[in-house]
């Protein structure tokens, strides 16, 4: 059965990763590809964190996730990310509160230091704009 | 083959899993008693990388005894479950539970009021309550 958050993201072009609670992360479709790419290590860990992302964020480690990575220039969102540093990746995204949702929009999987990448913070937030732009500022 | 693939997935799926239940249950635990990690280290008498180790994403060299001795220093005993032994576990309430209510339907009407008494506002100071509890603590044994 379809709910609203299944229409949601057909909608916003998203595909569910992680499911908890009826809290979910959502990754572009565009991004599926690369995060597919990852070995299933990495894939796994984050799943794992993800669906503890779902059930309370505040209960992950700072090695686990950032909560602030500073805020988009036009629409001020919160970019938030997912990070392993074994495997160099950092899972760029924004949470929407009214969806019970995080929406990844950007990786990071050439990380040559612990350090996020600054020229890639910047896309990902030039992209949560973009999304804002395109789909309303509702609920951020 | 690629069943053999699937499982194999799952197989890191689940390790991955449980290596972030036990480091946010680890953090947690720290978190609540206010230990830092260098207070950790401190107390486990091992080094701040060690430390650092348990917390990383491949979390190499983290084992049994490392946790029993990271849990000891914060003053906790590690208790270890699974699925399995939880559901024993609940059968064997449930089958003590049919046992009394059938000798004693009215005790069994109060134990529940308690449960939910206690679940939703912690234990009671009273001898009815402590008598739960010691009951629960010998069933868990």
């Amino acid at each position: 059965m379809e709910t609203p958050q299944d229409d949601y993201l057909e909608q916003i072009e998203c595909d569910v990763l992680a499911e908890h609670s009826g809290v979910r992360v959502a990754i572009q479709r565009g991004q599926r590809k690369e995060y597919d790419a990852l070995d299933d290590r990495a894939q796994g860990r984050f799943l794992a964190v993800m669906k503890r992302w779902c059930d309370d964020p505040s209960q992950l480690t700072s090695e686990m996730f950032n909560g602030n990575e500073g805020r988009t220039p036009r629409h001020n969102a919160m970019l938030k990310a997912f990070k392993n540093n074994t495997a160099k990746v950092r899972l760029y995204g924004f949470s929407v509160a009214d969806k019970k949702m995080f929406i990844i929009v950007d990786i990071d999987t050439a990380k040559k230091q612990t350090k996020a990448n600054t020229r890639i913070l910047k896309r990902a937030k030039s992209r949560i704009d973009d999304f804002l732009d395109q789909y309303g500022k509702k609920g951020i | 083959m690629a069943n053999k693939i699937s499982n194999e997935k799952e197989k890191i799926f689940a390790e991955e899993a449980f290596v972030v239940d036990v480091q946010i249950f680890l953090d947690q635990l720290m978190k609540e008693k206010n230990i830092s990690r260098a207070d950790l280290a401190r107390v486990m008498n091992v080094s701040r990388a060690r430390i650092t180790q348990i917390f990383s994403d491949d979390c190499k060299n983290f084992t049994v005894r490392l946790l029993a001795r990271a849990m000891f220093a914060m003053g906790e005993t590690p208790e270890f479950t699974c699925e399995l032994h939880l559901k024993n576990l609940h059968h064997k309430w449930e089958v003590e539970r049919s046992k009394l209510a059938e000798a004693a339907k009215n005790v069994v009407q109060i134990w529940d009021e308690e449960i939910s008494a206690v679940e939703h506002y912690g234990p009671a100071n009273d001898n009815r309550a402590a008598g739960l509890v010691r009951h629960y603590k010998r069933m868990a044994a």
